[in-house]
């Protein structure tokens, strides 16, 4: 009766540790907004690195915002390295937001700062 | 009170092995490896033996699989936490603030303590030596299950805040 119990327990810890990992967080698109938009601000906060970089970016009527990069080393690729960019730098970003209206996330596909441009994923960025 | 911590956390973001994790990334990912078969060791050895004292393989006796089980998971757990360490030294203060980090260190505690516990519980050798398994040794072998499944869970939801 206990062993049922347990299983059961088990096999439910199993599936959700599942779900979880099937709704990617940073990783992937599918949380994100089909439609692409730019976001101008100041970064707050800068962090290049594993396992994740990040920029937080304080916008002029919508708060602060956190703006998710490509993995490190895509990142690097792109020339958004450490010292490119530091708090206080007006930034502009191109990306896709959440699908949730009320979490100020965004993926960036394309920074600009300080005149220059990266194109953090070349290949999804839209041009119209 | 707050300041300090920041302070504390933010030194402890500049030792020269946050420094190397952040700057090269081979280490960081084996260093995040190294936990991943560290909690590995934790919770095949600690749910093996937890089932054993639910009553699973009853034909193989405590006294043989607990010593065993609970030191490679008790090594486990160490080598979690240092590795553990190495990791959450990358971002510190972004750590603190995650709910999920702190939701995972208050479990990983609550675990190591039940499992304390139930080695200072005078039940316990009676268990080893093939007495009866008290009620509260089952409690404290479910309890760790749960306990150490959720930190895990917690521990895979510290990424998705």
């Amino acid at each position: 009766m206990t062993m049922n119990l347990f299983c059961r327990l088990l096999s439910g810890a199993m599936l959700t540790i599942l779900v979880i990992s099937g709704a990617a967080a940073h990783h992937g698109w599918s949380w994100a907004e089909a439609d692409q938009l730019e976001l101008k601000g100041v970064v707050r906060d800068i962090y290049i690195g594993p396992p994740h970089p990040t920029l937080d970016v304080e916008t002029a009527n919508d708060g602060l915002w956190r703006i998710e990069l490509a993995n490190p080393r895509q990142t690097e690729r792109s020339g958004f390295v450490q010292g490119v960019a530091k708090v206080g730098d007006e930034i502009t970003a191109l990306g896709n937001r959440s699908s949730d209206p009320k979490e100020k996330r965004m993926k960036a596909v394309r920074i600009t700062v300080g005149g220059k441009t990266f194109d953090i994923y070349p290949e999804r960025i839209k041009t119209n | 009170m707050i300041d300090a911590l920041v302070e504390l956390l933010q030194a402890f973001s500049e030792w020269p092995g946050a420094v190397v994790l952040r700057r090269v990334q081979l280490v960081y990912l084996l260093v995040n490896a190294a936990h991943i078969v560290s909690i590995g060791l934790v919770v095949g050895a600690i749910v093996s033996l937890d089932l054993r004292i639910l009553g699973a393989f009853k034909g193989y006796p405590i006294s043989v699989l607990g010593p065993p089980l609970s030191r490679i998971a008790a090594i486990g757990v160490v080598l979690a936490i240092a590795t553990g360490l190495m990791l959450f030294s990358v971002r510190p203060i972004a750590y603190a603030q995650n709910t999920a980090f702190l939701v995972k260190v208050g479990l990983v505690g609550f675990g190591i303590i039940n499992a304390v516990l139930l080695h200072r519980s005078r039940h316990w050798p009676i268990a080893l030596s093939g007495g009866k398994i008290h009620r509260g040794v089952k409690v404290s072998a479910f309890l760790s299950i749960t306990v150490w499944i959720s930190a895990i869970i917690a521990g895979r939801w510290i990424g998705f805040l």
